[in-house]
């Protein structure tokens, strides 16, 4: 595939990138794999000795297990929409975030479910969800969902991916391996006229099916809480919450990935600052929603007064028991990434980061108040009750395969980084396709006119 | 840097290896809760077994308890059992186990696990006496009462009333009893106590309650049960919700708008997909 003069630059850039570690690189795959390890060895635990070494009792029945899957599927969001969204309106300042972006939504979906499965007590039934679930139940739209949004995630992570893998095919690797798989992968790609039409039709269409495909699949799994009848859960506004929640979690991870991979394969002139700003935006704007959103929620419970919810608030905010979390979660998380961003004095790279970081870890914290107070404050009272199936605590079981989940996705994210680039080399000639799709529709209209035309004068005619 | 990074592997290493070593103690003392229940129609001895792991006693799953009669010894055995996941057994004697346990006045029972690999060994005994627990059921000035007498029978035969005895009434309902006039009773110096039956209590659906009274976990008898069944609850008709087509009925029947909406969406969103992966093969041909 012929290529244009910047993007050999750039092919020849990252694929001597490609095929070598660095040390830091080596480092921070080494850690990677230590908490891997830790994770594997807790869930060799908790297959033995079953779901007593986690702090999860018949009461609190979900703990941070869920509160990941919630996290992981919310991060997920970054490459739907933000990617879609942006393909979709053709903003030009896209091409280096879209890969990082879709890479994410593949990654962390992969990884989010896994935690269900972790909670799960009897994983040998598990076909039985296939064999007895009940259409009815959110639990079994949630796994329809899920599934078919990796299965769309992954063909629009390819998709884009295609002109890239058709370039690093035509490139002389030595390794072998490569070599057959770009080949595979890029199915005979040349970048003809007609095979680029194709391919961004379907990157189009792809682009707007992923998005409502995301939405649905982040408010399914806010209906798993919304639709049960618990103080905290039920809730009219729970499905566009989540979604605004997901939305900026997801921002902020993808600004992180940004600014990690900025750094480590040096892409400070592919990456700018502008980049950080628009995203910063984009993140300030979200933050203001999922504020608005936060308020309105938690006024209405509040001013309903009803007794189970007030139950839930009190925990909340009880400085004994989770008001510092919320106050972080709800407060610290939200406010402060807006200040920094909004001032323009305090925008820069590396704040836009930190703040980011900062929102992305009160997300996590927000997930686990959504679901732990909640299922500390039962329906029915509690009596003779030993604390432990009141109170929950995390285990050191639960934090091992938690650290482990964040150690997968960085190294999974850090090895597919050395299998394709982490940013599309290969530009997609939009302009020659809106010329062909405006050539297109002149020859439709001439032949409309001549249509049009033609019948007239046969209408002439016949006067 | 390599050795840094050897050190701290290792030491990861060696922390989760001694961690999963505390996990696992070698032979555990255990403690062992024997108890005997006895109903109209069974005799039964109960075990829970816990293990002491990392400092605290939790239930010991898969120990095999030996129980005997009277001294441990071969002759004298009842039976084994091994404990559930939860640590508890429950032996129920045989027919002839069950004669031999009535006929006697006073028994021993021993409940003993024998030294293992992962558990040391220990032994427990209970001891009871033969008591009887003679329940009336009947209707008076209409309202509906319960009458137990205990007594216990002496060397001629004479049944001598037990007072301060701890009784329960309860109704049987499906997950747990129902205890009726409060959560207990005492005898009185005629061995009797007493309780009302309230008006409201639903029954089935021809109003039949299934009616116990129990002394638990008494020191000198265990647990004693007797119970009958009477027309007495108000009658319920309980309608198989699950039957018509509803969100709450079973995966068959299914709301059929939600059947069609939800499969019209995954075919939509499916034959997209399928769409999307038949383009792939498009754009394969024409490089072709």
């Amino acid at each position: 595939m012929k290529l244009d003069q910047k993007s050999s630059k750039m092919l020849a850039y990252f694929t001597s990138q490609m095929v070598k570690i660095s040390k830091p690189g080596m480092v921070w795959l080494a850690i990677a794999f230590v908490f891997i390890l830790g994770g594997l060895y807790a869930l060799i635990v908790q297959i033995i000795e079953g779901h007593i070494v986690t702090g999860m009792r018949d009461n609190v029945v979900w703990g941070i297990f869920i509160a990941n899957f919630i996290f992981f599927i919310g991060i997920s969001y970054a490459g739907a929409l933000i990617s879609g969204i942006l393909h979709l309106l053709r903003v030009e300042w896209r091409t280096p975030i879209i890969r990082i972006a879709e890479i994410i939504t593949v990654i962390s979906t992969l990884i989010g479910p896994a935690y269900i499965l972790l909670c799960m007590g009897r994983l040998d039934r598990l076909h039985h969800l296939a064999l007895f679930g009940r259409i009815q139940s959110p639990i079994i739209w949630d796994v329809l969902a899920i599934t078919t949004y990796l299965i769309g995630s992954i063909i629009f992570l390819y998709l884009a991916s295609i002109r890239d893998l058709a370039a690093l095919r035509d490139y002389p690797f030595k390794s072998k391996w490569r070599n057959k798989v770009y080949k595979i992968l890029a199915v005979d790609f040349n970048g003809t006229p007609k095979q680029n039409r194709y391919l961004d039709r379907s990157l189009d269409i792809m682009s707007a099916i992923i998005i409502p495909l995301a939405v649905l699949v982040h408010s399914v799994l806010a209906w798993i809480f919304g639709m049960t009848l618990r103080p905290g859960w039920h809730s009219t506004i729970f499905a566009p919450y989540f979604v605004i929640a997901a939305v900026f979690s997801g921002t902020g991870v993808l600004i992180i990935a940004m600014w990690v991979f900025r750094k480590y394969y040096k892409l400070e002139s592919y990456i700018t600052k502008i980049h950080f700003n628009y995203l910063g935006i984009i993140l300030m704007i979200l933050g203001a929603l999922y504020a608005y959103f936060t308020f309105s929620e938690y006024l209405t419970s509040w001013y309903g007064s009803e007794t189970w919810e007030m139950e839930v608030l009190y925990k909340l905010f009880n400085p004994n028991e989770y008001w510092w979390w919320f106050f972080f979660a709800a407060i610290i998380g939200v406010v402060l990434p807006i200040i920094v961003i909004l001032i323009p004095k305090f925008r820069n790279i590396n704040s836009i980061t930190a703040v980011s970081a900062i929102a992305v870890l009160a997300l996590w914290v927000k997930r686990y108040l959504i679901i732990i107070p909640t299922l500390e404050a039962p329906l029915l009272p509690l009596q003779d009750m030993r604390p432990e199936y009141i109170h929950y605590t995390p285990t050191l079981i639960e934090w091992l395969l938690t650290f482990a989940g964040v150690a997968l996705f960085c190294m999974l994210f850090f090895l597919f980084s050395k299998f394709l680039p982490i940013l599309p080399v290969v530009k997609a000639d939009e302009g020659n396709y809106a010329q062909l799709r405006k050539t297109a529709m002149k020859r439709v209209i001439k032949r409309k006119v001549k249509e049009t035309e033609k019948k007239e004068s046969e209408k002439i005619k016949d006067l | 840097m390599k050795t840094i990074l050897t050190l701290f592997t290792a030491l990861m290493l060696s922390g989760f290896t001694g961690w999963a070593y505390l996990q696992n103690p070698e032979k555990a003392p255990v403690r062992i809760y024997l108890e005997h229940f006895k109903s109209l129609d069974k005799n039964q001895l109960s075990v829970r077994v816990l293990a002491k792991i990392n400092k605290r006693y939790k239930p010991a799953s898969g120990v095999e308890v030996t129980l005997y009669a009277t001294e441990i010894s071969a002759t004298q055995l009842v039976g084994t059992i091994t404990t559930a996941n939860d640590g508890t057994g429950i032996y129920t004697f045989s027919k002839e186990q069950r004669e031999v346990a009535e006929s006697t006045k006073t028994a021993t029972y021993y409940a003993v696990v024998n030294e293992s690999e992962k558990f040391k060994a220990k032994e427990t005994k209970i001891t009871i006496r033969q008591v009887n627990l003679d329940a009336r059921y009947f209707i008076e000035d209409s309202v509906k009462q319960i009458q137990v007498y205990v007594t216990e029978t002496d060397s001629v035969g004479n049944k001598v009333p037990q007072k301060k005895v701890k009784i329960k009434f309860l109704v049987e309902r499906p997950l747990s009893p129902l205890p009726i006039g409060g959560d207990y009773h005492v005898t009185d110096k005629k061995g009797s106590a007493s309780v009302e039956f309230p008006d409201d209590l639903p029954g089935g659906a021809e109003g039949y309650v299934k009616l116990l009274v129990r002394i638990v976990e008494n020191d000198d008898y265990g647990t004693v049960e007797v119970s009958d069944v009477k027309q007495w609850g108000i009658p319920t008709f309980y309608s198989d919700i699950t039957a018509k087509r509803s969100l709450w009925a079973s995966g068959a029947n299914v709301p059929i708008p939600l059947l069609i909406g939800i499969f019209s969406l995954i075919i939509v969103v499916w034959g997209m997909i399928f769409y999307m992966v038949y383009k792939i093969f498009m754009i394969r041909k024409l490089g072709m």
